[in-house]
C-alpha cells in the first residue's frame, strides 16, 4: 500500500462529509475510481452521515408544488416529441432529449453491472459518463468544476491513461496529471504555493530538447485541463512573469517523466 | 439430426420491449408507485415520470431540506437547495448509482454538498462568521438534536453518545457547520491530521455501533 494510498484513506471521512479543499476532492476522486475498498469506505460513511441528518419530518407545504411548476417549463417535461421541435434551439432542449436517452441507457448499463453481465456495459457506462461530463463542463459553476473534472479524470485512468507525479528539485510532490490516450490531460495541484500576483505557474510539455508550453494555471495551480503531443517525454512546470512565457524563463519548479 | 428448436415467440415479450416513453400526466397509482423501491423509482424517472419523481420527494424532501437548512441557516437558501437536487434527479437520474448507495444517501450528500458549495461562496461567507459567532456562543452544535426519525432514532442517539468527545466535535463541525476538516483543526486548535483520524474514527465507531443494532447496513 502506497503513501498516497494511505494520505487518501486518512481523508475519507472528511471527504465524505464534503469537508476537504476541492484539490483534495479531485485527487480523491481519481483514486476512489480505481479503489473499491476505498469506494466501499466512502459509501458507509455517507450512510451513517445520512442517518444523522435525517429529521423524519416531511418538506414544507408548498415545496413539490413550486418544484413541479419548474418542471412544466423545463424541457425534459415537454415528454411528446412532436412538441419538442420547436424547442430544439435553445441548448437546454437540445440536451434534454440526448441526456435522457443516455440517462436510460445507463441505469440498464449500471444495472447489468450490479448483475454481473460483463465489460459491455461497463464500457458504455464509462463513454457516457464521459460524454455526459463534457456538457456539464460547459455548464458547471466554479464550485462543481473540480468535482466534474475529476470524474472525466476517472475515466481517463478506468481507461488505461497514463499518470504522471510532477515533483519538486528535492523530490516533494507539487502536481500531478493525468493523461489520456488521446492527448488530453489534467493537472492537479498537489501543495503548490499561491504566488505573488505578478507571477504564474507554467506547464511545459518537454518533447526532445524542445519546451511547449501547455497551459497558465495562474498564481495557484488549482486544476487545469491540456494537451500534450504524442512524443511527450515529461512535463515540467515554471514560475513566470504574469501572464506567461514563450519559452521558459526560470529553472522547473516541478518535473515529472511521461512514461511511453 | 438438427434438434429441434422451440418455436419463436410470436411477439417480443414486454419484458424487453423498449420502454416507451410516457405523457407526464399519466399516473401510476400511488399504492403501486408508494411500494416501489427507490431503485425502481429512479428508473421510472428516467422515463420522465413526474409522479414517480413526486414519490421521491414524498419519501426524501424533508431530510433533504432539513439538512440544508441546518447547515445553511436559511430558509430560502434550504428550498433552493432541494429544488436543485430534485430537479438534478430529474434531470440526470443516471448520476444516482444503486451500487454506491440508498438513494436517500445519495440525495442527502448532493444536499450537504451543494449546501457546503453555498455557505462557502463569497456571498455567504459573512452569513458563516455570523453562525460562527453564534455557535461559539451558544456552546456549539448538537448532533443528538439533530436526530429526530422514530423508528432508529434511539440507536443513533446511542451511538453519537457512544463517540468520544473530540470525535463528536468533529463530525459536529464539519457536517453541520460545514467547516472544512482544515477549519474544523484551527476552531479546536488541534493538529489537522488529528481532525482527519478523528472524523473518520467517529464515523466508522458509529458505522459499527449502527450495524451491531441493524441498522445502515444496506
Amino acid at each position: 500500500m502506497s503513501a498516497t494510498h494511505r494520505e487518501i484513506q486518512e481523508l475519507l471521512g472528511a471527504f465524505a462529509l464534503d469537508a476537504v479543499d476541492p484539490t483534495e476532492a479531485v485527487v480523491i476522486e481519481a483514486h476512489l475510481a480505481t479503489c473499491p475498498r476505498c469506494r466501499h469506505e466512502v459509501r458507509e460513511h455517507r450512510e451513517v452521515a445520512s442517518l444523522l441528518a435525517y429529521a423524519g419530518t416531511s418538506a414544507p407545504d408548498g415545496m413539490w408544488d413550486r418544484l413541479a411548476a419548474t418542471l412544466e417549463g423545463a424541457p425534459p417535461a415537454a415528454a411528446a416529441p412532436a412538441l419538442m421541435l420547436g424547442r430544439r434551439q435553445t441548448a437546454s432542449a437540445a440536451y434534454g432529449p440526448r441526456r435522457r436517452g443516455a440517462s436510460i441507457v445507463k441505469i440498464v448499463a449500471t444495472a447489468a453491472l450490479v448483475a454481473g453481465l460483463g465489460a459491455g456495459g461497463l464500457q458504455v457506462q464509462r463513454t457516457l459518463r464521459s460524454q455526459d461530463d463534457q456538457i456539464n463542463k460547459m455548464l458547471a459553476t466554479d464550485a462543481s468544476r473540480a468535482r466534474l473534472l475529476a470524474e472525466t479524470a476517472a475515466a481517463a485512468l478506468a481507461d488505461g491513461a497514463r499518470q504522471v507525479h510532477l515533483v519538486t528539485p528535492d523530490r516533494q510532490p507539487i502536481a500531478d496529471a493525468v493523461i489520456r490516450a488521446n492527448g488530453e490531460g489534467y493537472l492537479l495541484d498537489k501543495g503548490a504555493p499561491t504566488l505573488p500576483e505578478d507571477r504564474t505557474y507554467q506547464l511545459w510539455a518537454v518533447t526532445g530538447g524542445q519546451k511547449l508550453s501547455l497551459g497558465i494555471p495562474g498564481r495557484d495551480i488549482d486544476v487545469l485541463a491540456f494537451r500534450v503531443p504524442e512524443d511527450t517525454d515529461a512535463l515540467a512546470i515554471t514560475v513566470e512573469q504574469a501572464p506567461g512565457a514563450v519559452t521558459p524563463q526560470n529553472q522547473a519548479v516541478g518535473f515529472g517523466l511521461v512514461q511511453r | 439430426m438438427n434438434p429441434t428448436l422451440p418455436a419463436a415467440p410470436s411477439r417480443v415479450p414486454d419484458v424487453i420491449r423498449p420502454p416507451s416513453r410516457q405523457r407526464k400526466n399519466e399516473h401510476m397509482p400511488n399504492a403501486i408507485l408508494r411500494e416501489m423501491g427507490d431503485a425502481a423509482l429512479v428508473v421510472a424517472i428516467g422515463r420522465w415520470r413526474q409522479d414517480a419523481l413526486a414519490e421521491a420527494f414524498r419519501r426524501h424532501a424533508g431530510a433533504v431540506h432539513a439538512l440544508a437548512r441546518r447547515v445553511l441557516y436559511e430558509d430560502a437558501a434550504a428550498e433552493e437547495v432541494v429544488q436543485e437536487i430534485f430537479l438534478r434527479l430529474w434531470n440526470s437520474p443516471d448520476r444516482f448509482d444503486p451500487d454506491r448507495g440508498s438513494l436517500r444517501s445519495f440525495l442527502l450528500a448532493q444536499s450537504h454538498g451543494r449546501a457546503v458549495d453555498i455557505l462557502r461562496s463569497d456571498i455567504s461567507r459573512k452569513r458563516r462568521e455570523e453562525k460562527d459567532a453564534r455557535g461559539t456562543a451558544e456552546a456549539g452544535y448538537d448532533i443528538e438534536h439533530e436526530v429526530w426519525d422514530l423508528a432508529v432514532a434511539d440507536h443513533v442517539k446511542e451511538a453519537v453518545s457512544g463517540l468520544p468527545v473530540d470525535e463528536r466535535r468533529a463530525i459536529e463541525l464539519a457536517y453541520f457547520g460545514g467547516h472544512s476538516y482544515r477549519e474544523v483543526a484551527e476552531l479546536l486548535g488541534a493538529p489537522e491530521g488529528t481532525v482527519k483520524s478523528r472524523i473518520r474514527s467517529g464515523l466508522r465507531r458509529m458505522r459499527g455501533s449502527l450495524a451491531a443494532a441493524g441498522i445502515g447496513a444496506p
